[in-house]
């Protein structure tokens, strides 16, 4: 009956109601499929694949992490910054111009008058609200606090006034040169300014994932483990973003992000920083290679706890043992640089290879003086038990310092960690010889943190990463750091660095330039030297055109 | 029944929690902090100290278990240590991600696996078995991350017709497209482990007194394979289903990494290395309990196929 009453068979009927229910989800699928042009989006997103897997906080007075730092700059400013793209080079930020400094009872005295009319974004329970010197004051208060900021150590005696709502004071008790102080008032670390309202609101922990600021993106969304979504700022005070947004995703593995670039998901994504994946790059279409600075110097460090390393003739023989060509060549030209002091060529107050060379303190490999100073030193079967990272980045050092060190007789034994465990090791003084790799903003943090004995691991007064124990050079360091004179201030970190080389204290390798690969559609807005964030810089001024 | 699986939960219990114990040991036995890491290495000792006390770090481990214990008890997992995320809003996002790539791949496992496994047994010796052979002892050979990868390689390099990574938004059409390659890669792993037992379980069953006297009776071939060969065979081959469910429930982590998908086990390897103990023992708690609830399914389902077995 039914057959006839519509005039189907019962199959013919089956197969039209399952093409009606599959229509509404063929349809879906459709754009997909690329069988219809789907909606085209307000403007191009950047697709930012960024090598680890999660964020670490959003908070930036608790960024440290690459991929933290990277996505605070997209979305604070500080009152100064550093020029996009060339990381020596200061301009004002929220601040109309550069401030400064008078002495007033002895303190020193920097002045900002900030711009009028910059918005912070607007938020779920914070509505967007001009900045005023009410926030830069509490953020130079917050960035100051211990419990609220992990650069707390940096803006010791250094407090914030505001003199009106557009005015603010910031008041150094020992006076410092600009050489120090831009840096703490810059886009970078502590000096970042933050919505006083939103974290009044929000509280600490809520921060860490909502972030508020004034910069050209706005926090949209975070996926754990996947990405972070990020708003074109309209509002913006240099003017609209010309991106569509940025879709930040998490992607840790190296292989990955570089598969999404050149499977067309992702448009930027940072690299390896070896030349064999560089040239690998170079070579795939449509795909362009950034390196650029800042570099993160690989140094070893003798630890003069251990016996016999507190002897300097030892750990210099050790030193004419090591071949910083055979180091370089593990990671090749193209992203690294050789260095012959600590300090890496682009920070002020950094040797050049000259006054090193000419002072005989490069320590040129010399396998034959290496065991003519063990033997006048009465050291033999010389030997280390060393703990390495499982990252390539320190393994292929510590493998190739125990094939250098082999040939004059010193025997070293490795054993491979993870690497929160390699931090968590050398922080409790048991490797006699440690890599790090490390960058640092300027001369005083560095040599301060890797060569201050309050900064020695486990004994120093605030333990640190100085891990060769060495406590030669305070006076340097510290006579640096009240030093107003930028000329007498870099002779000084100049003077510590030499001692350091002379007493043998650590041995500087190479410097690691930053490799990032685009597609050639993204163009960064400028041209890239260095960037303190570590990562290209994206700003209103970054474009991108899919091809 | 019901006595059996009042039975079987009630014993679920100290397992659960004996795991749990496990977990929250062996995360704080591992070297690193949470606070060092969260805050780097430029943060003062003061600072990772601040930290820490604002964590709950510094307070005895015992106090810590008593505390988690009591949060599992509401069903709190806690907070991330390094961000502050409700754990539970991280899982409720993740877990999604890896339910439908383990259950697509569930499905393909068993779609391409048992038709393979009964074709290879049917022409035992001759050519297509000799094919099904090779191909299942390459698909157990090669790891899934390694697989994937292969795959990405041509479909996504090469060929340009599905994405190398990410998952898209889930459960729209759009997500389909991101799933077909991890879910392929895990599909594939897995047919080849049913393949080879399918074909083995057949030959059994076909070697059996009832087959013989099916086809003794002049019931026709495919009468024979289809009504008393596999219906007989499929009996351990669902059984092992859970198995092979728990199996991809481990290969799902690195294949979540290749294809930088969300999921738990990008959740669990990202906590790992931000030894983020909350999230950490969180995931295992999660995956802990799939497999109780699989194994017990499997129990059951077994009852259900085999009239022989009674609860």
């Amino acid at each position: 009956m039914m057959k006839k009453r519509s005039g189907m068979t019962r199959r013919q009927l089956l197969a039209r109601g399952a093409a009606a229910a599959a229509l509404p989800a063929l349809t879906r699928l459709a754009p997909s499929l690329g069988l219809v042009p789907a909606y085209a989006a307000a403007g191009p997103v950047l697709r930012f694949g960024i090598s680890e897997a999660d964020i670490g906080t959003a908070d930036p007075h608790y960024a440290s992490g690459t991929q933290d730092r990277a996505l605070v700059d997209m979305i604070f400013n500080g009152l100064l910054r550093y020029k996009p793209g060339d990381g020596t080079v200061f301009e004002p930020d929220l601040a109309a111009e550069m401030p400064r400094p008078a002495v007033v009872a002895g303190k020193q005295v920097w002045t900002f008058r900030l711009r009028r009319g910059v918005m912070f974004h607007a938020s779920e329970r914070v509505p967007a609200y001009e900045l005023t010197s009410d926030d830069v004051v509490f953020s130079l208060q917050k960035a100051a606090d211990r419990t609220r900021s992990a650069y707390a150590g940096q803006y010791t005696g250094i407090t914030a006034q505001a003199t009106d709502r557009y005015t603010v004071g910031v008041i150094v008790d020992t006076p410092v040169s600009q050489n120090l102080f831009y840096p703490l008032v810059s886009n970078y670390a502590g000096g970042f300014i933050m919505s006083r309202r939103a974290v009044e609101t929000y509280g600490l922990t809520a921060v860490k994932t909502r972030p508020v600021g004034t910069g050209p993106f706005v926090f949209r969304a975070y996926s754990p483990k996947e990405r972070v979504e990020l708003a074109p700022n309209a509002q913006y005070f240099r003017g609209r973003p010309q991106l569509g947004g940025v879709d930040y995703r998490y992607v840790a593995d190296i292989f990955s992000r570089e598969l999404g670039l050149r499977g067309g998901q992702l448009d930027t994504v940072s690299g390896a920083q070896d030349e064999v994946w560089i040239n690998k790059m170079q070579a795939a279409p449509n795909v362009r290679v950034d390196i650029f600075g800042v570099g993160e110097s690989t140094v070893i460090y003798f630890n003069q706890n251990v016996k016999p390393l507190d002897r300097a003739p030892v750990r210099q023989a050790i030193a004419y043992a090591l071949n910083r060509d055979e180091f370089q060549a593990l990671v090749g030209h193209k992203a690294a640089v050789r260095i012959v002091a600590p300090l890496a060529p682009f920070t002020a107050g950094a040797l050049t290879e000259r006054e090193v060379e000419s002072r005989g303190l490069d320590y040129k490999t010399d396998p034959a003086k290496a065991r003519r100073l063990l033997s006048e030193a009465g050291v033999t079967n010389l030997g280390f038990d060393l703990v390495t990272s499982e990252l390539q980045s320190y393994r292929i050092v510590y493998e190739s310092l125990q094939a250098q060190l082999a040939k004059v007789g010193i025997q070293v034994r490795l054993r491979v960690v993870d690497h929160a465990t390699y931090h968590a090791t050398i922080r409790k003084d048991a490797n006699p010889l440690v890599v790090y790799i490390a960058f640092r903003p300027n001369a005083d943090i560095y040599l301060r943190s890797f060569y201050h004995s309050a900064s020695i691991v486990v004994t120093g007064k605030s333990p640190d990463t100085n891990f060769a124990h060495y406590a030669a050079i305070d006076a340097l360091i510290d006579r640096a750091r009240v030093e107003t004179n930028p000329a007498a201030q870099v002779a000084l970190w100049k003077e510590a660095q030499l001692k350091i080389l002379q007493d043998a204290a650590a041995y500087p390798i190479y410097y690691q330039n930053q490799v990032y690969a685009r597609t050639s559609g993204v163009d960064y807005g400028h041209p890239l030297k260095s960037v303190l964030a570590l990562y290209p810089g994206v700003d209103e001024t970054t474009r991108l055109r899919r091809g | 029944m019901l006595r059996y699986l009042a039975g079987r939960l009630l014993f679920a219990i100290p397992i659960f929690l004996g795991v749990v114990t496990i977990v929250f040991v062996i995360v704080r036995v591992l070297p690193g902090d949470p606070a060092s890491v969260a805050l780097g290495d430029y943060a003062s000792r003061d600072a990772v100290e601040a930290l820490r006390h604002r964590l709950g770090l510094d307070r005895p481990l015992v106090v810590q278990y008593a505390d988690y214990l009591a949060g599992l008890a509401r069903g709190d997992l806690g907070q991330s240590l390094v961000n502050g995320t409700p754990v539970r809003s991280e899982v409720a996002h993740s877990l999604p991600f890896t339910l439908q790539l383990t259950l697509l791949a569930l499905v393909l496992g068993i779609a391409l696996g048992i038709p393979g496994g009964v074709v290879s047994a049917l022409t035992r010796n001759r050519a297509p078995d000799g094919l099904t052979r090779v191909l299942s002892l390459v698909g157990l050979s090669v790891p899934a991350y390694y697989l994937g990868i292969l795959l990405i390689l041509l479909f996504a390099i090469q060929l340009r017709v599905l994405p190398a990574i990410g998952a898209g938004t889930l459960w729209t059409a759009d997500s389909v497209r991101y799933l077909i390659l991890p879910a392929g890669t895990l599909g594939l792993v897995m047919a080849a482990a049913v393949v080879r037992f399918t074909r083995s379980t057949v030959l059994n069953t076909l070697s059996q007194d009832f087959v013989r006297t099916a086809q003794a009776k002049g019931l026709r071939r495919p009468v024979v394979i289809a009504k008393h060969t596999l219906r007989a065979a499929l009996i351990p081959i669902i059984s092992l289903a859970g198995v092979w469910s728990i199996g991809l429930i481990g290969d799902s982590v690195t294949t979540e990494i290749v294809f930088a998908r969300p999921g738990l086990g990008s959740l669990m390897v990202g906590a790992m290395l931000q030894r983020d103990y909350t999230s950490l023992q969180s995931v295992m708690v999660v995956y802990t309990a799939f497999v109780i609830v699989i194994n017990l399914a499997s129990d059951l389902l077994y009852g259900v196929v085999d009239p022989r077995v009674r609860y």
